[in-house]
């Protein structure tokens, strides 16, 4: 009943507002009363329907001047009371008729209540739909961000000289990161930005005294941060703008959730000691989410102060991103230019990065979800038209069905006008009640949207159905109802009607054209969502078929921090001996876990996210031009290519002797690594010297490894054993013998009883990463789809319609050429033909827009083009078929036409 | 029975003869309220039991014309003894001196309508309108 209720609210809206607000309590508890004093769910649906339309009427009703004092006009439309009489045709019909109409309207549905059921639901789907996305990509992209002057805000980014600047969002995906030194030249230099702050992320670990330490998501802001964005404290304060020695360099401030879940909103926070990475800090204050500035929450944020003597390494590009607001006046190209000059004054000429790019932040922030949405916005869109233009046939159709009783009425006196306005009420209120009903099938879907979207789509979680959508539902309701009721509301004047007393031969030739476009263009409109729905799908199964290059089926990832403080104090060679001692103690604790095969170390987890390339310079290799060599680096242990389950090309494993750090340095190279450099030579043997001073032996060649992303190419990457280097190792990679989810709980315990204070950061099946790694293009697919195959089922059920129809207006023809000897199969083939012929060109129409619009699905694509002959081919073969099926059913009546049937069908 | 004072006083020189004629469903709510005041369910059931189960108005225009009735201080709210969160949905209502005065004169028009279609129909009974059953 909640449903009902809220429809019931929504309707009440359209009262006038004095009505409104004395009397709504009092309607709805008559409107209560009335339905539960049904027994029959399908009394009360049939009450629910009755009310809404009595608060339509008297919405309308009450609209109008007072009516009480005039007489009403016997006779309605008739030639006493002529209605087109003079400019304002439109106001004294809606004075005269507008109330009359609607409940004529109401009794038409009444009549056919399936037809139009399902008119109406169509509709509501329609709307409800289009209303939900839009809501979504309203919130999504188009909201200004949540800050002060929001518009002003830009975020800057590095680029690299040789590739051109500012080439537009395709090349979006390219952006680099500043380091420290960069953000403080800017500071330095610019003119054209009032302000300018910079953003870093920084994992640590956070214990409260007596609880266990654990991982959180920190953010080092330059102190003007918030000052720069306009946001303000919800507790205590803000750090200090100017970056002075005024603000406390230990000093945190939490986020709103952050403050929340651990400090459970306690207003005495600021001021408590917490411990970051054994650290001790003071907090300063509480800030709101700002959930727009991160791909992922953020916990609290650090000031990063510019000390005097901190140099900072102008190379060291640790994920810095900086975000200015420009000075009133001051152009984005201006600014643009302004800071590619303080790169080239400033930036030493070993620098390698000295171009910027400069985006809108709103864009920045939304660029990565923006194609996506916009197209399912516009697939939804095209939904709605699907479902408009199955209505209006069936309103044309049942126009032509009426044609005797509007003759009838005309030649009684009925202006054609008015006719056609009372056809063009009904479509409206049609349309009107689809949008009514939409309003809580959009809250529905909405929150379906919400739910299974990827998280990384930024605010996509505050989008509802708010004023916006309500205003966007309703005029996509106008719009549809103008849309539907203009087809059958132009035929009524178009004057056939006099013949059509006589015969319905007529008929045919008058909705003819019309229904045989708006079939045409239903089915292109299926026709091109079934494309998209096709290449997405088959997108996601490309992905889902992706060789990773090592078996991620009963493999698990584990993330630890070891606590730093413990070894800082040691010197440096105990400090790393004294690590890997606690690793390896870690490692037999969860080796020792039943259920657990095998365990190996790596520096850095593939599918994780991180990244550590170098540079390598093989002997007595040559590089080509300009090109240098750079490969991903991996520090592992000797059983990770077994744990794993990559695949030894050539060579050997590493072995125990591998380990000892006395002994020759040896590396395993990745397939693509080799065979780069050495296209024709085999690797083994092959000496090559990397991040500067190592050298070590190629003694394998393993298989390559997708590690950075699962639509990304291989990565070149070569392996060296971690013990050989003392590196610092953090994760562990598990091999388990049955479901991986069920070990988590015995794993955190048993590394929790190895020390208390290592910081397990993550436990996870690989499969999770795998399926991250999908989530985006999968929510695509499946709305792709799921638009499609409602586009599909409308468009199947309009041809449906109007071959019946044609079919029901033609049993006479049928029937004389059955009795003319016409067999059974050219029966059914001439009604066939009709649809088949539609059905190709709607077919032929969709793909040719389906190539125009590539452009638009291009960048969603994996392993299949946006001009796949194959889907283009099968979509249209399956558009005819759709629609040969569709008419069987008509056609297979027609075959029954007996001739005596035909004769008494006039 | 109290009543509002601001609602009727502007109406209450109003010609009540400017009303007629009355549209049906005004002139049903007039004839419940003219039994005594009743709260708005009140009128709804009666308002269904004079018009008869297949032509009931929806409570949209029903709440319609009621709230058009006292615009117009045809009739009045009388204020409910009732708590607070109540009160709005048992509001009373009860006819004022012009809805009672309107009532009277489209009764009358109406009964002369009645009176003439008789006379020139001469199918009901003569004094089918002294004895007090519904048609």
């Amino acid at each position: 009943m909640k449903f009902s209720e809220r429809l019931f609210r929504v309707a009440l809206l359209l009262l006038p507002p004095e009505v409104r607000r004395r009397h709504s309590p009092e309607i709805l508890e008559a409107i209560r009363r009335r339905m539960s004093s049904q027994a029959r769910v399908r009394d009360r649906v049939s009450v629910a329907v009755r009310e809404i339309a009595g608060l339509l009427v008297a919405a309308v009703a009450a609209r109008r001047s007072d009516r009480w004092a005039r007489p009403v006009p016997l006779m309605r439309g008739t030639a006493d009371h002529p209605d087109v009489a003079s400019g304002s045709t439109l106001r004294r019909w809606a004075a005269d008729h507008l109330a009359g109409d609607i409940r004529f309207a109401f009794r038409t549905f009444a009549r056919r209540p399936l037809t139009f059921g399902f008119a109406i639901l169509s509709l509501a789907f329609g709307i409800g739909v289009s209303s939900a996305m839009f809501s979504v990509v309203d919130k999504v992209l188009f909201r200004p961000l949540p800050f002060r002057d929001a518009a002003a805000l830009v975020a800057v980014y590095p680029t690299d000289p040789d590739r051109p600047v500012g080439v537009g969002p395709g090349s979006a995906r390219d952006r680099g990161d500043l380091s420290w030194i960069e953000v403080w030249d800017l500071q330095d230099h610019n003119r054209f930005f009032a302000d300018l702050a910079a953003y870093s992320y920084r994992p640590l670990t956070f214990s409260l005294p007596g609880l266990d330490p654990r991982q959180i998501r920190a953010m080092s802001t330059t102190p003007s941060f918030f000052h720069v964005l306009g946001v303000s404290p919800i507790l205590g304060t803000s750090f200090e703008p100017a970056d002075t020695v005024s603000q406390d360099p230990h000093a945190v401030l939490l986020t709103e959730e952050f403050w929340r879940s651990q400090f459970g909103g306690d207003p005495h926070v600021v001021g408590r000691r917490i411990f970051l990475d054994e650290q001790s800090y003071i907090v300063q204050g509480v800030m709101p989410q700002l959930a727009e500035m991160g791909s992922a929450p953020t916990d609290l944020w650090l000031p990063r102060l510019r000390l005097p003597g901190d140099a900072g390494n102008r190379n060291s590009h640790t994920g810095v991103f900086a975000v200015g607001r420009l000075r009133t006046g001051a152009s984005l190209a201006q600014a643009q230019s302004d800071v590619q000059r303080v790169f080239k004054a400033v930036t030493p000429p070993d620098h390698t990065q000295h171009g910027a790019a400069l985006y809108p932040l709103q864009f920045d922030r939304t660029y990565r979800a923006r194609p996506a949405l916009i197209l399912l916005f516009v697939a939804a869109a095209l939904l709605l038209l699907v479902g408009c233009a199955n209505v209006a046939l069936m309103q044309i159709g049942l126009a032509l069905d009426r044609r005797t009783e509007f003759a009838i009425r005309v030649s009684l006196g009925a202006s054609r006008t008015r006719l056609a306005m009372q056809l063009f009420t009904e479509s409206m209120v049609l349309a009107l009640l689809g949008g009514l009903l939409a309003v809580p099938f959009a809250a529905q879907a909405t929150h379906l949207l919400v739910l299974l979207a990827p998280s990384n789509v930024p605010r996509i979680g505050k989008a509802t159905v708010d004023s916006r959508v309500l205003l966007y539902a309703f005029a996509v309701s106008v719009f549809a109802g103008v849309g539907v009721g203009i087809f059958p509301a132009l035929k009524m004047r178009a004057a056939q009607l006099r013949r059509a007393t006589a015969s319905a031969r007529g008929a045919i030739a008058a909705g003819g054209r019309a229904q045989s476009v708006l079939v045409v263009v239903e089915l292109a409109l299926a026709a091109v969502l079934l494309i998209g729905g096709t290449l997405l799908g088959r997108t996601l199964l490309a992905l889902d078929r992706v060789d990773v290059g090592f078996s991620q089926a009963h493999l698990m990832q584990i993330r630890l921090v070891l606590p730093a403080a413990r070894f800082s104090a040691l010197p440096q060679g105990d400090a790393s001996a004294a690590r890997t001692t606690l690793f390896q103690q870690v490692a037999d604790a969860v080796a020792g876990i039943p259920g657990v095969r095998s365990v190996a170390e790596t520096s850095t987890i593939p599918l994780g996210g991180g990244r550590d390339n170098t540079d390598l310079h093989p002997e007595a290799w040559q590089p080509t031009k300009g090109d240098e060599l750079i490969a991903e680096r991996r520090f592992v242990s000797t059983n990770y290519f077994s744990t794993m389950g990559i695949t030894l090309l050539k060579g050997r494993d590493f072995a125990a002797a591998d380990d000892g750090a006395a002994g020759p340095k040896t590396m395993i190279v990745s397939a693509g690594l080799a065979h780069r450099i050495w296209p024709t030579a085999s690797a083994l043997g092959k000496r090559i010297r990397f991040a500067d001073s190592n050298v070590a032996v190629v003694v394998g060649v393993v298989a390559d490894v997708r590690d950075l992303s699962i639509e990304a190419p291989t990565s070149l990457a070569f392996y060296v054993p971690a013990k050989q280097y003392g590196a610092r190792i953090s994760s562990l990679i598990i091999r388990v013998s049955n479901d991986a989810g069920l070990l988590i709980p015995a794993i955190r315990d048993r590394i929790r009883a190895v020390d208390r204070s290592i910081v397990v950061a993550s436990v996870q099946p690989f499969q999770d990463l795998v399926d991250a790694q999908v989530a985006e293009p999968r929510y695509r697919a499946q709305l792709m789809i799921v638009f499609a195959l409602l586009a599909t089922l409308f468009a199947g059920v309009g041809v449906f319609g109007v071959t019946a129809r044609s079919v029901a207006r033609r049993t006479r023809e049928i029937g004389v050429r059955v009795a003319l000897g016409a067999s059974p199969h050219r029966v059914l083939g001439m009604v066939l033909l009709q649809g088949v012929r539609l059905a190709c060109i709607g077919g032929i129409a969709g793909v040719v827009v389906s190539l125009a619009a590539g452009r638009a699905i291009r960048g969603m694509l994996y392993g299949v083009q946006a001009t796949d002959p194959v889907t283009l081919l099968s979509i249209a073969g399956a558009v005819c078929l759709l629609s040969i099926t569709a008419a069987l059913p008509p056609a297979l009546r027609a075959l029954r036409v007996t001739p005596m049937e035909a004769l008494r069908s006039d | 029975m109290r009543r509002r004072k601001e609602s009727v006083e502007p109406d209450a020189l109003a010609e009540p003869a400017a009303f007629l004629p009355l549209p049906n469903l005004p002139y049903l709510i007039l004839l419940v309220l003219s039994e005594g005041p009743r709260h708005g369910w009140g009128i709804v059931t009666r308002v269904e039991a004079f018009s008869g189960r297949r032509a009931r108005p929806s409570s949209g225009s029903l709440y319609l014309a009621i709230a058009r009735l006292g615009e117009r201080g045809l009739i009045a709210t009388a204020p409910a003894a009732l708590a607070d969160q109540a009160r709005d949905a048992l509001r009373t209502y009860a006819l004022s001196d012009l809805g009672r005065r309107v009532l009277a004169l489209e009764t009358r028009r109406l009964a002369a309508l009645v009176r003439a279609a008789n006379r020139s129909l001469r199918l009901l009974p003569a004094n089918w309108l002294g004895d007090g059953r519904q048609p």
